[in-house]
């Protein structure tokens, strides 16, 4: 079957927009410590051997249900199905294309912002990813989990259309393992109409050779929610965008990610977070841990637009240094256009405390175990909205080793 | 095993920076014995506890210190606190995001370990923290919350003590544990160190003040002046000192 005019017409402005903007980006304060074209490098399919494994240890045992995708293609035989409730959809793009295109055509890619060259490079090249849709009034029990492992060079793209006052969670994570080198871009589209509510989880745990992608792009109309959170772990250069915009009042959007570095990984983190309409509020809460000669990059600009009086909007960023040879570049920013506003923001970065660590060791713990403690406590809230079960505890391990 | 040497400083001498604080102090408790450190501010009171402790902030010059005939000085901070040791802190340090009861538990099984014992799980762990909890009147809900943080100067020592009753040390040496406690929190406290009193054990109490030692009684009182023992006696000498102040032993060295 042809692909619909409209898909046609989405990516052909994907390809245009991409190549427009290209790929070197010298000079664009967006990509000021790395530019697009190092998350495209050259690329090697994952041993399929391995893929049995993978999949078996990154299930999550509580998830409603399971969508696996390798190298960007969807595998039903892997994955674990249940059947949708009435006014539920969970399948993969592709497919949903064509059992539910009146859904899909409406809200594929018109959340994009201009000017994102990985962004629009993604419009153009998707080739499959989730959509995920809640009828009116109603909510999905349980959460979703996407598990995308990485594989030559995929190009997911998630889509989330929910009714008005429903209500879904939605879990990612990525992986890639072995040594070769994966480049993997998702970008998770939500749409968010009156009193809708998304609680977005994306785990990243890439392998040295790894090379992540990833944006979240949403607006949000009146009074919904919007709640997600970013666990970074490895990968050898990792970027995530955060495109939101608060387009109804009342809105609520709460950021929050928690990054760690080490060896020679390097991840940024940019965020665009609009109000643009009154009475709404977010929060951005990002912290980062880097060792090694790792460099973890925070940048994060909150727009109020002129009309979107009483805006609250809290931004903070911590960081910590593991190492000497490790560095942070934090650059927290507020642009604000309405005068009625409360916005605050704050960065810092420094070392373990080194009067707690010695504090530590007059109890007994060795130096490793002490570094450790420290590392969960400065990380340790960041886990807090997490509900226990296994993807908790697995946000925990990879915390901890190393 | 009462009576033997359980620590020996010798000739100790320690800077600060450029700074000479302990400038050849000797000092020798026995087990069983429990001894006083008193002595005006600026005296090295507080040197001497981070320098048993293995602040690295100092550095020995000369002297030695032996824990149990074993050479204090080269070991690790926390190889000396397996090795029997405890200092409890003036100003404890506050540690948000770090729960009170893992980071305990986490101390007692690397002691355990060092001792060749088993790992205690969270059970039972929590009900021998409860037991211990009771004996400093401590607050239950305070074993669920980040170490010292937010906690009250009395909850951030009892929380001290509470560590050395797990840790069950062989020598304990608390610096100023009084400082800044309300009477109640000065009793409970100094009941966390009397019910661990044994032959086996030895105490240096450092404080300013005489009231502390009417709960932990001493069997030796040291005065502490310009970073040496200038004058030792029995516990009577605490009152004396209450009563006459320093200078009287003082003078002779200005």
């Amino acid at each position: 079957m042809s692909a619909p005019g409209w898909l046609t017409e989405s990516r052909a402005q994907g390809a245009s927009e991409a190549a427009r903007l290209g790929m070197e980006r010298k000079g664009d304060e967006e990509w000021f410590y790395t530019s697009p074209k190092e998350l495209l490098p050259e690329t090697l399919p994952l041993a399929p051997d391995k893929i049995r494994q993978i999949v078996e240890d990154q299930a999550l045992p509580d998830a409603r249900q399971i969508l696996v995708f390798v190298g960007g293609v969807y595998m039903p035989e892997l994955s674990r199905v249940v059947p949708d409730p009435a006014g539920v959809v969970v399948r993969n793009l592709a497919s949903a294309i064509e059992t539910h295109p009146s859904g899909i055509s409406g809200s594929l890619g018109l959340s994009d912002l201009p000017d994102a060259p990985l962004l629009a490079l993604n419009r153009e090249r998707w080739t499959d990813g989730l959509f995920l849709h809640v009828a009116a009034g109603q909510e999905l029990s349980g959460f979703v989990q996407v598990l995308e492992i990485g594989s030559g060079t995929s190009w997911l793209r998630h889509l989330v259309v929910l009714g008005e006052g429903a209500v879904a969670s939605l879990v990612e994570t990525h992986v890639s393992p072995g040594t070769g080198v994966t480049s993997s871009h998702t970008v998770t589209e939500a749409h968010l109409p009156k009193a809708a509510k998304l609680v977005h989880v994306r785990l990243k745990a890439h392998s040295a050779g790894g090379h992540h992608y990833g944006a979240v792009v949403s607006r949000l109309q009146a009074g919904s929610r919007l709640e997600t959170r970013l666990y970074a772990f490895g990968g050898k250069v990792a970027r995530e965008d955060f495109h939101v915009s608060l387009d109804g009042p009342e809105a609520f959007a709460s950021l929050h990610g928690l990054v760690k570095t080490q060896g020679e990984e390097k991840a940024d983190i940019s965020i665009k977070l609009r109000h643009a309409s009154p009475d709404c509020q977010s929060e951005q809460v990002f912290k980062a841990l880097a060792d090694g000669k790792s460099q973890a990059n925070f940048h994060g600009t909150v727009y109020v637009d002129r009309d979107a009086q009483r805006t609250a909007a809290r931004q903070s960023n911590k960081n910590i240094l593991l190492s000497r040879d490790a560095s942070v570049n934090s650059r927290p920013q507020l642009e604000i256009l309405a005068d009625d506003v409360k916005c605050s923001h704050g960065s810092a970065t420094g070392r373990l405390d080194e009067k707690a660590l010695q504090f530590l060791r007059s109890r007994g713990l060795s130096q490793e175990s002490a570094r450790k403690l420290l590392v969960h406590a400065f990380a340790g809230e960041m886990l807090l909205p997490l509900p226990e079960g296994a993807l908790r505890e697995r946000i925990d391990a990879l915390l901890g080793g190393g | 095993m009462s009576g033997d040497i359980l620590l020996e400083i010798k000739g100790l001498r320690a800077t600060a920076g450029k700074t000479e604080i302990l400038k050849g102090l000797d000092l020798v408790v026995r087990r069983g014995e429990t001894h006083a450190i008193m002595g005006p501010n600026g005296a090295g009171k507080s040197t001497l506890s981070q320098v048993l402790a293995g602040h690295p902030g100092y550095t020995i010059t000369e002297g030695a210190i032996l824990l149990n005939g074993k050479n204090l000085l080269e070991m690790e901070p926390e190889i000396r606190s397996r090795e029997g040791l405890f200092v409890a802190f003036q100003y404890p340090v506050e540690i948000p995001g770090l729960a009170n009861n893992y980071f305990l538990r986490t101390a007692l099984n690397e002691h355990r370990k060092h001792k060749g014992l088993s790992e205690l799980d969270g059970g039972a762990f929590l009900k021998l923290v409860r037991e211990k909890m009771k004996l400093v009147h401590m607050d239950p809900a305070l074993i669920s919350r980040s170490l010292n943080d937010g906690f009250s100067g009395g909850q951030k020592k009892r929380n001290e003590v509470l560590q050395m009753l797990l840790l069950e040390p062989e020598l304990a040496l608390l610096d100023e544990t009084d400082s800044g406690l309300d009477i109640d929190a000065l009793r409970d406290c100094a009941e966390g160190v009397n019910t661990l009193r044994s032959p086996e054990r030895g105490f240096v109490v450092v404080t300013h003040y005489q009231r502390l030692l009417d709960y932990i009684q001493p069997d030796f009182v040291h005065v502490l002046y310009k970073g040496r023992i200038i004058h030792s006696g029995g516990k009577e000498l605490a009152l004396e000192l209450e009563e006459k102040g320093y200078e009287w032993l003082t003078a002779a060295i200005q």
